[in-house]
């Protein structure tokens, strides 16, 4: 019994280590995601690789021209971030962003009221932070406002 | 072999085990129509009976199973009697066998125990804590709140391996689901799910999140829409476990909302009930799910956007007179209860000659019995009541046979022909109240269509009945089938002959020499009296029904149920011979014997017992010296009546209830076993199939109310409902499924994660 729970402990922290390149509030990303598929049929984000650029670069695209550009901290901080980003932080052959919120896109493509859009979007905001660390988690999300009407 | 071409059965793994492994075996598909499947049913020793299979991914096949020895739930919260079946189906996962398929299905169910630990604890944490007015956990959120999230996330039952040909198999075992939310999506053209809905659903994703993440610390790693489910709510349900229901809102605290709506509705029926002196009566229990059922639809009515489509719903397969909605007919005749009546015994008045024949023979035996207290058992009797008998059309009667999807059954008779064939059509005519149609196709071929309803409003209403809240629906409920009459002339000589020796051989059984085996000399040199050959087409779900319906209009008529080697002297070679498929062509006929040495192969021919049903006019039987009987128009009487036919209305009245005949030819009861209506899920034509089904018969009454009997219960539970009624989607539960890619917060399985539209940038860039 102690052995194996020494062992485990050495074990731990090292698979730690190695692989904490995502948590849980990965799962809240994804949820994000669902929620905009829910309400309009389509997905918030169907990358395409393009001439010069290939599909991740295109994702990263999209994640910006709809939630802002993703911090330089964060976008510099990872084991591919030479694949995408510039030494500033902007993305290596998608120099064209245009910045079309959700809120935006609910109401104008989607023909959501302006009420509607707004309130969907802050519910949908925390779920899509780039901070990892500062996303919203499960238990959050479930005193959100947007939620507050449904049994 | 190809897992999708193969049914698999698993056997009970604690008492069918070799080296600790549960036994299984394969039967390739093609054998075994869906509903065969049940045969093996009959087997005790088999758990998970697999019925079909419901998807397929990468790295395992999903397949919905009956499991025949569910366990009792042992706390209410456990089962939430809203979302329980009558019928123990569960999903089965069964991983493919290669090496590193297996790996990952053992973390997986690693993954899956500790969820299902994490799910005891907190129950075990409530249970030790029943004085502290609100226990909490040590974020502060209430234990009751987290029992609720765990039911958002779906539940593990049991996993076991399953060694096949192609190596071992994990096999994991969860609560059946209905639809993914993909498919709700499509539900609604990809034009968006009203927002209320959306609300409800990510909510309950929310909560299992919440429990996954901070309970489990698991990271599901591949949350999106296919892997949400839903878990649609039956309305019955909270009414026929009141108690579970209530102990459910107690215990729910004022800020625990989940489902609070419908638990009151719940009580407020439940109370309704305590008014009601009659509680324990099966219909009463209908007539909550009436109510319920009544609710919804008012609550659609005045539902802002709801779809119009779910007031001019179709007629759902709920109007189809099955076998079980028939015992339930008959059951809530007020008279006596239909399935017991027979064991009463109440006079032993019966003729010398049958109590004396049948100990020798077992064919007969498993027929008839000494027990029989009436002449018209309680199916006939509301035959005779309640039935009204339309012709439908042919193309309705074959779109209706082949169309519920669940395959029709053959079984022709013989009626004694004291008069011509055409004379004789004459009189079943006029006791089915059908005219025949004639046609020529290899000599002259007769064609009765019927259907069948039974006008429920016909029912006397009990004035005793003051707090019977929903007044019982006026509905009616129909099946239909064919009756052909081939003519002596055109049948082969030799299938003439396999006739003539088959009411033969079922005339030794009767008579009164035919003791030990064998004693029949043959027939080659005695012909058999006249008679004229029917077959008659019906559904199999309502076997019992329209046997039961033709013995109580064709005197004499009697469908005996025969089990390969239970005659004395024996049928079989006629039975099961060249013949067998014009004699009884049933697809839940047994094939399998109930044996005690299954043991992982395929069990040879001896273990394979078969069973058929023979029907045959008693007054076919030789030595029941049956005379024909000039009856008012000097022609002679289709009824049973004169001297002569003392006999035969001896064993005619010693009948057993076609019912128990059934059960024994089929080897399993048609009511209480046999499955809902299958459709594929993916044929969304299904449904308007049955539309035009059903509807014919029913026009012909007042429009007919659904009903919902135990079957078809099951069925809405197995196929997926309306999806684009607000209600139904209102009132279900999403449940996110699939921990193939989970893993620990603290133990990462792989580096490459979710996909790809729901990936989030910390996986796409990599942090550290």
């Amino acid at each position: 019994m102690f052995v194996s729970a020494c062992l485990s402990a050495l074990y731990v922290p090292d698979k730690i280590s190695s692989f904490h390149r995502y948590d849980t509030s990965s799962d809240m990303w994804s949820l994000g995601c669902m929620v905009f598929e829910l309400l309009t049929g389509d997905l918030l984000f169907d990358p395409r690789s393009g001439d010069d650029y290939d599909r991740d670069e295109d994702h990263l695209a999209m994640f910006q021209e709809l939630l802002g550009k993703i911090p330089k901290k964060i976008a510099l901080g990872g084991k591919h971030s030479k694949r995408f980003f510039t030494k500033k932080g902007d993305l290596i052959h998608i120099k064209q962003l245009k910045y079309w919120p959700i809120d935006e896109v609910l109401y104008e493509k989607y023909r959501f009221p302006r009420k509607e859009a707004q309130e969907i979007a802050k519910f949908m905001l925390p779920l899509l932070e780039f901070n990892p660390k500062k996303r919203a988690t499960a238990l959050e999300m479930l005193s959100s406002p947007w939620l507050q009407d449904t049994t | 072999m190809d897992t999708s071409q193969a049914v698999i059965i698993l056997l009970n793994s604690e008492r069918f085990t070799i080296n600790g492994k549960p036994v299984y075996q394969r039967y390739p598909q093609p054998l075994c129509s869906i509903l065969e499947t049940y045969l093996f049913s009959l087997s005790t020793c088999l758990r998970y009976v697999v019925i079909k299979k419901l998807g397929w991914g990468h790295f395992s096949t999903v397949w919905m199973v009956l499991d025949r020895r569910p366990e009792k739930p042992v706390t209410q919260w456990s089962s939430d009697p809203r979302y329980e079946t009558s019928f123990h189906y569960v999903a089965l996962k069964v991983q493919k066998s290669a090496e590193h398929y297996t790996e990952a299905a053992l973390d997986e169910v690693e993954l899956l125990d500790s969820i299902a630990q994490e799910r005891r604890s907190a129950e075990n944490l409530l249970a030790n804590n029943q004085f502290q007015k609100q226990p909490k956990d040590s974020d502060g959120v209430p234990i009751t709140t987290n029992l609720l999230n765990s039911q958002h996330v779906a539940t593990f039952k049991d996993s076991f391996f399953h060694s096949g040909p192609n190596g071992k198999h994990m096999c994991m075992v969860f609560n059946m689901l209905g639809c993914n939310l993909l498919s709700v999506i499509k539900a609604f053209s990809y034009q968006g799910i009203p927002i209320p809905i959306v609300k409800k659903i990510i909510k309950g994703v929310c909560m299992g999140l919440d429990f996954l993440h901070r309970k489990c610390k698991i990271i599901h790693t591949d949350l999106k829409p296919e892997n949400v489910l839903l878990q649609f709510a039956n309305p019955d349900r909270a009414a026929k476990s009141p108690v579970n229901a209530k102990a459910d809102a107690l215990d729910e605290s004022s800020d625990v909302s989940d489902g609070a709506d419908s638990v009151t509705s719940a009580i407020s029926e439940l109370e309704a009930t305590m008014r009601d002196p009659r509680v324990s009566a099966p219909e009463k229990s209908k007539a909550r799910q009436r109510l319920s059922q009544l609710k919804r639809q008012e609550a659609t009515n005045h539902d802002g956007w709801a779809d119009q489509r779910s007031t001019t719903m179709p007629l759902s397969p709920q109007t189809f007179l099955s076998d079980s909605q028939m015992d339930e007919i008959v059951r809530s005749d007020g008279g006596s209860s239909g399935r017991q009546s027979q064991d009463s015994s109440s006079n032993g008045a019966l003729p010398s000659y049958v109590s004396k024949q049948l100990p020798k023979s077992r064919f007969i035996s498993q027929n008839f019995s000494v027990q029989q207290e009436a002449v018209l058992t309680p199916w006939e009797n509301a035959f005779k009541e309640l039935a009204n008998v339309s012709s439908p059309s042919k193309s309705e009667v074959s779109s209706y046979l082949d169309g519920n999807g669940v395959g029709f059954a053959e079984v022709s008779f013989v009626l004694r022909a004291f008069v011509t064939e055409g004379e004789l059509a004459d009189n079943v005519s006029a006791a089915l109240g059908v005219r025949y149609e004639r046609n020529f196709e290899g000599g002259v071929m007769r064609t009765w269509r019927c259907g069948i309803s039974m006008n429920r409003s016909a029912v006397p209403q009990k004035a005793s009945k003051p707090n019977h809240v929903p007044p019982m629906p006026p509905p009616s409920c129909a099946t239909m089938f064919e009756i052909l009459q081939q003519s002596r002339k055109s049948l082969s000589t030799s299938e003439r002959k396999a006739r003539e020796e088959l009411v033969n051989l079922v005339s030794a059984n009767f008579s009164a020499e035919g003791g030990p085996k064998g004693s029949y000399s043959g027939s080659n040199s005695t012909s058999c009296p006249p008679y004229s050959l029917f077959t008659v087409r019906f559904s199999v779900l309502s076997s019992v029904v329209v046997l039961a319906f033709l013995e109580s209009r064709l005197p004499g008529l009697t469908f005996l149920a025969y089990k390969r080697d239970e005659g004395s002297p024996r049928i079989d070679p006629i039975v099961f011979g060249e013949f067998d498929e014009k004699i009884c062509r049933h697809p839940l006929a047994m094939k399998l014997k109930n044996t005690q040495h299954i043991d992982g192969d395929i069990p040879d021919c001896q273990n394979i017992v078969a069973s058929a049903l023979i029907g045959i006019d008693l007054r076919m039987v030789k030595s029941f010296a049956a005379r024909p009987t000039p009856g008012g128009d000097g022609v002679a009487s289709f009824e049973l009546t004169g001297q002569s036919m003392d006999v035969v209305r001896g064993w005619w009245s010693a009948r057993r209830s076609l019912l128990s005949r059934v059960r024994f030819f089929m080897g399993i009861d048609p009511i209480q076993d046999l499955p809902p209506l299958l459709t594929d899920e993916e044929s969304g034509s299904t449904c308007s199939k049955n539309e035009s089904n059903i509807e014919s018969p029913s026009k012909l009454n007042e429009p007919s109310e659904a009903r919902i009997s135990n079957a078809e219960d099951a069925m809405a539970y197995t196929t997926n409902p309306d999806l684009k009624d607000t209600n139904i989607l209102l009132n279900s539960r999403a449940v996110i499924v699939d921990l193939g890619n989970a893993c620990w917060t603290h133990r990462h399985f792989s580096e490459d994660i979710q996909t790809r539209q729901y990936r989030a940038p910390e996986v796409l860039i990599g942090s550290k």
